[in-house]
């Protein structure tokens, strides 16, 4: 072996320990269901008004109800757009026999941070169709301390009549969250 | 030769951990007594150098009171109220920096005011503001919205956000609480997803 291949080696030895040891993006993904961390948005809907079962919280009336959910963060990181650090909040409906259009918003701060930063998602489902609102980047950048890791994160979400809200995910994208591999 | 690489291997990792660890210090974003520092950061506006993160505000710290604060740390009226005419300041900056095209502005006006309508917010279990007024550029927008009866002022705002969320996916609301019962609320809303009118 010459120099030259060993000086190679070397550098290729150096390159995979930066690689190993360089902190990564992982993505922290909890998945919650709505039936737990999720109220009617009163007084326009009433929990008479939903039907909350295992499977999911359905609206069986003949107009839209609303829910606002609490999200729980465990972020290990300030959620910023910037360097890109946000989160993505998916909220998986059931469209069920006659589909409709189907709204969330995110609200990441509250009214002791002074000024709250909203996200909206708007999607059209099919009859039948199980499909996501995905509401992606959410981060802190328009509240005042700007810090996700401090602020309470709500989603409003507005369910069809005949349809079910299923589950909602959460991924937290940071270097320093742990990573599940397997979701 | 063997022992000579594995020697190197071995300072190489001392090295590159001792790198790493310094790295992850050094961000801001991880680091709360880190973060008020005044270092700029990439994509931000230039502004008045922040304060550090366990200062106190008063409102003699006016220009940097928009930025980071203590967890739990109290905040008086007076101070709250600089740090919202501090945030509407840096908005109305960026906002400003924006082109105007009429051609969007006049789409953009015409949907907020479709979303404002009583009779769509009725639905929403809101009522309509008392006054307000938008300033669409290529973009952003801002809506002033005045309300004489505050109290329920944020389901409106709660009803107007989602109904032009197709439009405008990002916002930032800034309410302005009077006394004696009224409020005025900014709404900043932008087409862009991660705007930087948005930013901090």
């Amino acid at each position: 072996m010459d120099i030259k291949q060993k000086l190679l080696g070397n550098v290729a030895a150096l390159l995979l320990l930066a690689l190993v040891i360089s902190p990564a993006s992982a993505l922290d993904r909890k998945i919650y269901s709505p039936t737990g961390i999720c109220a009617p948005y009163t007084p326009t809907t009433s929990m008479a008004e939903l039907i909350i079962r295992p499977g999911g919280i359905t609206n069986g009336g003949t107009t839209a109800e609303a829910v606002l959910c609490s999200i729980p963060v465990d972020s290990e990181t300030n959620w910023t757009a910037t360097d890109g650090k946000t989160a993505t909040i998916e909220v998986t409906f059931d469209g069920g026999t006659l589909g409709g259009s189907f709204v969330c918003q995110a609200q990441v701060g509250s009214g002791y941070d002074g000024t709250p930063a909203v996200f909206t998602q708007t999607k059209t489902f099919t009859p039948n169709l199980v499909d996501n609102v995905t509401l992606s980047p959410v981060h802190g950048d328009g509240v005042v301390r700007g810090w996700m890791a401090y602020d309470p994160v709500n989603v409003y979400c507005r369910i069809p009549a005949k349809s079910t809200m299923l589950r909602i995910r959460v991924s937290e994208n940071g270097a320093q969250e742990t990573d599940d591999p397997a979701l | 030769m063997k022992s000579s690489f594995v020697r190197l291997a071995a300072i190489a990792f001392v090295v590159f951990t001792l790198a790493g660890f310094w790295l992850m210090r050094a961000d801001p974003h991880t680091d709360p007594s880190i973060a008020g520092s005044n270092a700029p950061r990439p994509g931000l506006q230039a502004h008045a150098p922040e304060p550090a993160f366990n200062t106190v505000l008063q409102p003699s710290a006016l220009p940097d009171a928009g930025n980071k604060r203590r967890e739990g740390e109290p905040l008086s009226e007076r101070d709250r109220e600089s740090i919202l005419l501090d945030k509407l300041r840096r908005m109305d900056d960026a906002l400003a920096m924006e082109v105007v095209s009429p051609g969007w502005a006049a789409v953009a006006n015409k949907q907020i005011d479709l979303a404002l309508q009583a009779h769509n917010l009725k639905t929403l279990g809101a009522g309509p503001p008392d006054a307000y007024e938008a300033e669409c550029r290529s973009s952003s927008c801002k809506l002033s919205l005045m309300f004489v009866d505050g109290s329920n002022a944020e389901d409106t705002i709660l009803a107007l956000t989602t109904e032009i969320g197709s439009m405008f996916p990002e916002a930032v609301i800034v309410p302005v609480r009077s006394n004696d019962g009224t409020a005025q609320y900014f709404v900043y809303a932008s087409t862009m997803k991660s705007s930087k009118l948005l930013g901090r």
